[in-house]
């Protein structure tokens, strides 16, 4: 604070440089309230960095649903894409037998049959049982273990052996 | 020292043979046999006079369903006959010098046997079973080593 117009003096050691007199024009501290209250001014006037984030989100999840969008749209029934398209040609029905012009037919040798019906005949394949039975004879069969059932294979002389078990 | 290695020597020719063991094929002809008819199919002449030796009321002979089937060294197969019964058939042994093959057999309403037959030659078992028709159950079976055919 420069000294009063009315103190010459003053005024003049001030004018002068004089230390002391620009010590006593100095102005006073100001006290730690008045700071406080000039802290709070500024701090309001200054604009907060918390108030951009809604503005933020708020773009962010925009900008993800146009995405997600543009994403889904093709796939909707009936879109408006899908609906300009010329509907698929359905593919022809496979033909199994295409490759042949003539059904080739198995010769009998190139089939072999494992398990016939009965004894009648077949139109092609051999059959497991060819021609006659052809029984063991007493030379051919060896048994291997007694069994109850043994004594009544064989009859007699030049009989086939056979077993035999009785009904019950 | 040497004992483990004795013991192991026979044991190597054994288990070399059970590797060359072929699969045998066998042919089970499944037969009802009646005292109703005198029809006899051609096939079973010897088998249907044979039969008879043994019960002469037993005239007509016909055959059910005639089946084949590759069976390997020690395993068992199961064969459908007549009337939902079933015969299990087991390859014991694979030819042996005299040229039979040992088989072990389960007919319906049987204890299992086992025999070894020649090859190419029909065994018949009459068994107990009788059909609703009163129809005699009877199987024959034969067994040969598989030609590589089947």
């Amino acid at each position: 604070m420069t000294p009063a117009p009315d103190n010459d003096d003053a005024l003049a050691a001030y004018l002068a440089g004089d230390p002391a007199a620009v010590r006593a024009a100095a102005p006073p501290e100001p006290t730690e309230a008045e700071w406080n209250s000039v802290r709070a001014r500024a701090a309001a006037r200054l604009p907060r960095r918390g108030r951009r984030w809604p503005t933020v989100a708020a773009l962010v999840a925009a900008v993800a649903l146009v995405a997600v969008g543009a994403a889904l749209w093709p796939a909707q029934p009936g879109a408006p894409e899908s609906a300009n398209r010329p509907a698929p040609v359905p593919a022809p029905p496979h033909d199994p037998l295409a490759e042949f012009d003539v059904l080739p037919v198995v010769r009998a040798e190139e089939v072999v049959l494992y398990r016939v019906p009965g004894a009648g005949a077949l139109p092609v394949g051999a059959p497991p049982l060819a021609g006659e039975l052809v029984l063991a004879t007493v030379d051919d069969v060896e048994f291997m273990a007694p069994h109850d059932l043994w004594p009544q294979t064989l009859t007699g002389a030049g009989d086939a052996p056979m077993l035999f078990a009785k009904s019950r | 020292m040497l004992a483990p290695l004795l013991l192991a020597l026979p044991v190597w020719p054994v288990a070399s043979c059970a590797r060359e063991d072929k699969p045998v094929s066998v042919t089970v002809v499944v037969v009802l046999a009646t005292a109703a008819n005198a029809q006899v199919d051609p096939k079973l002449k010897e088998l249907a006079k044979e039969v008879q030796k043994r019960d002469p009321k037993l005239t007509g002979f016909r055959i059910v369903a005639v089946e084949s089937k590759s069976i390997p060294v020690g395993d068992s197969a199961t064969i459908a006959l007549a009337d939902k019964q079933s015969l299990l058939v087991k390859i014991n042994k694979q030819k042996d010098e005299n040229g039979r093959i040992t088989l072990e057999l389960a007919p319906p309403q049987m204890e299992a046997i086992s025999y070894a037959c020649a090859c190419d030659k029909f065994f018949p078992i009459v068994t107990p079973y009788k059909t609703k028709d009163g129809e005699h159950l009877i199987i024959a079976v034969m067994a040969k080593p598989c030609t590589g055919k089947k």
